[in-house]
């Protein structure tokens, strides 16, 4: 059991999908299903390396804010809607917590380096979380859009020589990947609320800016996650059924993840020669 | 009385010499912190961190000294930096935020809190190394101390290496554990000319 446990497709990608699965089916009944992407992060973080914040360093800062943002989310969502100001609010709140996680990165550049990069990083984080938040009443878009988001920043780290992003990404993948099998075997949907879409955002777009920061994903790789959530939130016909509707959500999703994939691949590969 | 006084100073004065503490600077180019690791229990895997700095001092009739390094953690090489078709190179991987997370953690460094002597030369060095923002007591015992003269600046010079151990997971790198094993045997190997 130990050995299973310590296998990294095991911490990264199955146990997470086991414990979202378990997470979003016992509380499918109520709001609070989709803190099944927190829970399964904190599986893979948990097993990997444990779960500790000291001292503070921008991978724990990041840790902290991911598995705080449920939390956040469902007070927001129990305030009274509509909540037309929540989106670029939170979004611009995000990006300012993004200089703080990085602020021990980017302290150390030269001003002209800084500047530029803090305020990349800022304005990515932001618009990662306002386009995923677009996505909190659609539970078919939403979990295409973790799906698709956790796979494309994964992928995109490990091609950028960072496997710890690369099994973050996964984790959060697994994690969408179990609401999106729940929802399809129940034929309902299950909205993310503030609680799942604010999760999935800061996540996905917090493990690129760390990837870009620390390790090598270009910053034109980055940017190309942000189409990413636009895809998944394109609306199909509703004459067809729930379940065509989220594998076509899923399958744009994914057609859209490869584009920041590729950009990561090409860069590693000129890297190389 | 006096002339006798002084004659017996001016012959004394070497013994005074050798009885004041003693500063030497690191000479980065013939100093370098040593590791070695078990790698999935099969092998040890040895690397070491190519720029390191500081000073070190000892006083041998006080029996006291100090020792300061600092090592540049981008500094870390283990042989393997073509990453060829792999998304990495082991040092890469090494520099990355999984192990030595240089790009936050610039440096590593370690500042002794004692001194310990076998006869007139120091045998032992307690102090702190602070690894990943982390600072933990660590001992390292001298296995060879040895003094001369610069051939080339003349100076005194003292140098040889110093041993000990720690455990990865102690300073928060947890990653790969326990592929990678968590005891890390370390080797400094160092020279210095006085100051």
């Amino acid at each position: 059991m130990h050995a299973l446990l310590d296998d990294p497709m095991v911490q990264s990608a199955v146990a997470p999908f086991l414990v979202a699965l378990i997470v979003g089916a016992a509380l499918q009944r109520t709001r609070l299903a989709w803190f099944a992407i927190a829970a399964a992060f904190a599986t893979a973080v948990g097993l990997a390396t444990g779960i500790g914040f000291t001292p503070m360093s921008a991978s724990r800062k990041l840790l902290l804010l991911v598995l705080l943002a449920p939390f956040v989310g469902l007070v927001l969502d129990r305030l009274p809607t509509p909540q037309r100001g929540i989106v670029p609010e939170l979004g611009a709140l995000c990006g300012a917590a993004s200089i703080w996680v990085f602020w021990s990165v980017l302290s150390q550049r030269e001003m002209a380096q800084m500047l530029p990069q803090a305020a990349g990083v800022a304005v990515f984080v932001g618009l990662m979380v306002a386009l995923t938040l677009r996505l909190r009443h659609d539970g078919a878009a939403g979990g295409a859009a973790t799906v698709a988001l956790g796979l494309a920043v994964g992928v995109a780290a490990l091609l950028s020589a960072s496997i710890g992003n690369f099994a973050n990404g996964l984790a959060i993948a697994a994690g969408g990947g179990a609401l999106l099998l729940l929802q399809f075997v129940l034929n309902r949907g299950l909205a993310p609320g503030v609680i799942g879409m604010l999760t999935t955002g800061l996540a996905a777009a917090l493990f690129a800016a760390a990837t870009f920061m620390l390790a090598q994903l270009p910053w034109y790789a980055m940017a190309l996650l942000l189409p990413v959530p636009l895809a998944a939130g394109l609306k199909l016909a509703a004459r067809h059924s729930r379940r065509v509707r989220m594998a076509a959500a899923t399958l744009i999703s994914l057609a859209a993840s490869t584009a920041p994939i590729f950009a990561a691949w090409l860069a590693a590969r000129a890297a190389t020669s | 009385m006096k002339r006798q006084l002084t004659i017996a100073l001016v012959v004394a004065s070497p013994l005074f010499a050798d009885a004041a503490p003693q500063s030497f600077t690191l000479d980065p180019t013939h100093t370098y912190a040593n590791f070695a690791v078990e790698h999935w229990g099969l092998s040890m895997l040895h690397g070491r961190f190519d720029k390191n700095s500081g000073k070190f001092s000892f006083d041998r009739a006080a029996k006291t000294g100090s020792v300061e390094v600092t090592t540049a953690t981008a500094s870390i090489s283990t042989g393997d930096n073509v990453k060829g078709d792999r998304p990495q190179s082991r040092d890469e991987h090494l520099r990355a935020a999984d192990f030595f997370n240089v790009a936050e953690f610039p440096t590593m460094s370690f500042k002794s809190t004692k001194v310990s002597f076998a006869g007139d030369l120091p045998a032992s060095v307690q102090g702190n190394l602070t690894l990943l923002g982390v600072t933990k007591p660590i001992t390292l015992s001298f296995e060879r101390f040895k003094c001369g003269t610069n051939p080339f600046s003349k100076k005194d010079r003292c140098g040889g290496n110093a041993v000990g151990k720690f455990r990865r997971s102690d300073f928060g790198m947890k990653a790969a554990l326990p592929a990678v094993g968590d005891e890390i045997a370390l080797n400094i190997e160092f020279e210095g000319d006085r100051d």
